[in-house]
């Protein structure tokens, strides 16, 4: 029973150097992330779904609704806000390497009421913004980052979104 | 070649020393999985062996320490290094004939210069290479002890003030191979990373030919004013653009700067934005950096500074 027990043991200690051998991308930890985060995606989609929203929306929320675009992906604006280095000027909520202090902090940025100090802080203010905005603003010092209108759109969906997500 | 968007510095995964693509990397990875192999049958004898005993299959002896004490231990060591001397051998000697490249670390950056005795170009924070082509990389640091690490590629070498250590390498496959510094050298030494982009001998022929030159024209008037703004700031005083500002040599090189996959050694991708938020304050974006923040430049100015750098390609 003892030498099981060690036997056990040693096994489990290999299988464990075994382990932290492996690249990250092929452990255990990482064939797990995928379903557990789905999962837990459904558990939290049910809770809001069924429950929370009949516990506390009795009236649509017109605000959010408000803050939708057509076909607008905040998550790909996430992306695009990492891909173009935002972070290097600006604090992005939720993007945890964008602590810029060049330009102003975007937390709850929807709550601001203009763009760059010279357009509505409104979906397509901070569109035309985000696509040129020497243009409005000739003295600013954030450059044209050259920008499609569907990239535009997309940044603005998730940095408009800011406050509704949190 | 040089397609930014391929680059692998946002991707630590790929610098796996597992997935080898140069000479001495290969020699190091067969090492490591016959030493690993080795190690795995000895573990198990030593656990089967250690049950047999706690089982009572076996009366212990008192010649086994003389066994597996002096005799396994000699005959398993003199093995191995019948293997790993060679290969050691194998991955440091240099090739008289190879092409010097001249890495210096910084803090927090790499200072590259090709061919330091005969064609002296300098650039930084990338380094392109032929493919099957010998290299000897001349490493030297002038602060502080870096180590110059492409697990790719080869081995890893310390960069030590007051020594030039050599580090001989062949690739043997295209493409970019992430590095990084693998020696604690202050602040940022996590955010000291970098690129080796290995081309095809004629590309990186045409490529010398090419870098040779002075930086690229300002074509517009915008990057015009970028140039002058480059000038009346002061930034020669640290950086070189060759063919508008030389002799700077405390900062990068920038004479292609905007060629280049990041900004900041590895840290941010090369865009006029991310310029221009560098300039603004380069400590936000990388702690420790020697550079002082110019966020005393007017907007206008600071747009067509970044825009010019990010057109030097």
């Amino acid at each position: 029973m003892r030498s099981l027990g060690i036997i056990l043991l040693t096994l489990l200690i290999a299988a464990a150097m075994a382990w932290s051998a492996l690249p990250p991308q092929h452990s255990l930890a990482a064939a797990l992330a995928e379903p557990l985060t789905r999962a837990q995606q459904q558990v939290s989609d049910w809770w809001r779904i069924n429950i929370r929203q009949g516990l506390t929306e009795k009236t649509p929320d017109y605000e959010a609704a408000a803050l939708r675009f057509y076909d607008a992906d905040p998550a790909r604006g996430a992306d695009l806000i990492r891909a173009h280095g935002c972070g290097a000027c600006h604090r992005v909520p939720g993007i945890r390497s964008a602590q810029g202090v060049v330009g102003p902090d975007l937390e709850d940025f929807a709550r601001q009421s203009y763009v760059g100090g010279v357009l509505p802080n409104q979906p397509g203010g901070l569109i035309r913004w985000l696509m040129n905005p020497p243009a409005h603003s000739p003295a600013t010092a954030m450059p044209d980052l050259g920008l499609s209108a569907d990239e535009a759109r997309d940044i603005a969906a998730y940095l408009l979104g800011s406050e509704v997500r949190s | 070649m040089t397609d930014r968007a391929q680059s692998t510095l946002g991707q630590f995964g790929t610098q796996s020393a597992l997935t080898p693509e140069g000479v001495g990397a290969s020699a190091i990875n067969g090492l490591t999985i016959g030493m690993t192999v080795a190690f795995g049958v000895i573990f198990v004898l030593l656990v089967l062996f250690v049950w047999a005993v706690l089982a009572g299959r076996l009366v212990p002896r008192h010649w086994w320490i003389w066994a597996g004490g002096i005799a396994l231990p000699l005959v398993s060591i003199g093995i191995l290094m019948g293997f790993s001397t060679p290969i050691l051998q194998r991955i440091t000697a240099e090739d008289p004939d190879a092409l010097v490249i001249e890495v210096t670390g910084k803090q927090f950056w790499w200072d590259v210069v090709y061919d330091p005795e005969g064609w002296a170009l300098r650039d930084a924070n990338e380094i392109i290479i032929p493919k099957g082509r010998p290299v000897t990389f001349r490493l030297k640091s002038d602060n502080v002890i870096h180590s110059f690490w492409v697990p790719k590629l080869t081995g890893k070498m310390d960069m030590i003030p007051g020594r030039v250590n050599s580090l001989p390498a062949m690739a043997t496959k295209t493409g970019r191979f992430r590095g990084q510094c693998a020696e604690f050298c202050g602040l940022s030494h996590p955010k000291m990373a970098f690129e080796v982009l290995v081309v095809e001998p004629e590309e990186f022929d045409a490529w010398m030919q090419r870098a040779s030159g002075e930086a690229r024209d300002a074509a517009r008037s915008t990057l015009t004013r970028g140039r002058d703004v480059f000038i009346e700031a002061g930034c020669p005083a640290c950086h070189e653009i060759r063919g508008v500002a030389e002799g700077g040599t405390l900062g990068p090189d920038l004479t292609r700067v905007g060629g280049r996959a990041s900004l900041g050694a590895g840290m941010w991708p090369m865009n006029q934005g991310t310029l221009a938020g560098w300039i603004a304050d380069p400590t936000a974006m990388k702690p420790g950096a020697k550079m002082p923040s110019y966020n005393h430049l007017p907007g206008p100015d600071l747009r067509a500074l970044s825009a010019y750098l990010a057109s030097l390609e």
